[in-house]
């Protein structure tokens, strides 16, 4: 359950904007959690619901875009998909992929009145 | 437009794609995507677009922890695994083959008791206990504060040893020059496969309690196998803390890391 963590932390920033920028309350926040980011969606809602109470996140609907892993093919020479962990190529079988997508996990974006 | 992310910008002047393998998960966040993006706004809703990673605060506070232990002169090893799978005896053997030939210090992760910073200190090693409450995992800001309260001595070794948790400690840089996963021969061969995420990151694997090995049914080439498809790069070691068999390996490899400390804090301070 580190999702909660990560939650707060999300909390945090959208804290922080709010000051920044002026505005307090958010709509929607947009987040993008990669199938090769190690964040588990559902525990992610479960733990922003238990978290958002009395804050300036309370009202706002989280969106999640979850785009897939993506790796680098040493013998394919070519960006090939990764959603498994198991660094095999799925076209030619070669090991030893470099993950080069799907790892992050970021805020995209707010919408707020 | 940027394919990648969709945002307005061109593709110019910001990357997606790391040069050479990233060492950590938050070297990989960091080598990502360093544009920033402006604002749209509508009569009633404004739009803020961010693209801010939600672990920035972290890994900043673990960049400003490397500096920090660079700076002592202290390599710091961050040690993680599941629960009992002895890496607090492998601190307290490592101590006793190591404490006379330079410093040893440990902060010690743990949801909740002193037992095992009692345990270090017992061996004369100073050691500082963060109690996670709730938490499952140490972050970059718990580790700051407790190594502003150890003598960090040049030379030395900072063991930081994590909560025993194989999924969420993975997530988190601590600022550690190195990551070792203890991996015992009583978990089965296939937790490189089912907790893919502590293992791609690490930088040594060590298969413990190896004197075990003949009363178990555990393949020793199958783990290796599994674990070199995570990591492939990994440095692999066998040893037993309780017989002493294979500890040489661990601390010729601590030795080695020592050496290139020195060398890059040498290259810093030039």
């Amino acid at each position: 359950m580190h999702e909660l963590s990560l939650v707060l932390s999300m909390i945090e920033i959208c804290e922080e904007q709010a000051r920044l920028k002026g505005f307090e309350r958010i709509e929607k926040i947009v987040i993008e959690a990669g199938m090769l980011s190690g964040v588990s969606v559902p525990s992610l809602r479960f733990s922003f619901d238990s978290a958002r109470k009395g804050t300036i996140t309370e009202w706002a609907v989280l969106e999640v875009m979850e785009p897939p892993g993506t790796g680098w093919c040493v013998s394919c020479s070519r960006t090939v998909l990764l959603n498994d962990p198991f660094r095999e190529c799925p076209g030619c079988g070669h090991g030893g992929i470099t993950p080069t997508g799907g790892m992050d996990f970021r805020i995209r974006e707010l919408r707020v009145r | 437009m940027c394919v990648n992310c969709g945002c307005g910008k061109s593709n110019k002047g910001h990357r997606h794609e790391t040069q050479g393998r990233p060492v950590s998960p938050g070297q990989f966040r960091n080598s990502q995507h360093s544009h920033s993006h402006g604002e749209s706004e509508s009569a009633e809703t404004r739009r803020i677009f961010l693209e801010m990673d939600i672990l920035d605060r972290n890994d900043r506070l673990a960049d400003e922890n490397r500096i920090f232990f660079r700076e002592k002169g202290v390599l710091s090893l961050n040690l993680l695994s599941g629960p009992g799978a002895g890496k607090t005896t492998l601190i307290e053997k490592t101590a006793g083959a190591l404490a006379k030939r330079f410093p040893l210090m440990v902060i010690e992760g743990d949801q909740a008791t002193s037992r095992d910073a009692d345990r270090i200190r017992q061996k004369g090693i100073p050691a500082i206990q963060i109690n996670t409450g709730q938490g499952c995992h140490l972050d970059a800001h718990m580790v700051g504060h407790a190594s502003e309260e150890l003598p960090l001595v040049s030379g030395g070794v900072l063991f930081i040893e994590n909560v025993g948790n194989l999924v969420c400690p993975a997530l988190f840089d601590l600022g550690e020059s190195a990551r070792v996963v203890l991996f015992s021969v009583t978990e089965g061969e296939d937790k490189p496969l089912k907790y893919p995420g502590m293992f791609q990151w690490a930088d040594l694997v060590l298969l413990t309690k190896t004197d075990l090995l003949p009363y178990l049914d555990f393949d020793r080439d199958t783990a290796v196998n599994y674990i070199q498809a995570m990591n492939p790069d990994v440095t692999i070691h066998l040893l037993s803390s309780k017989t002493g068999e294979g500890l040489e390996g661990w601390i010729g490899w601590i030795d080695e890391r020592r050496i290139r400390a020195d060398e890059t804090s040498a290259r810093t301070d030039a």
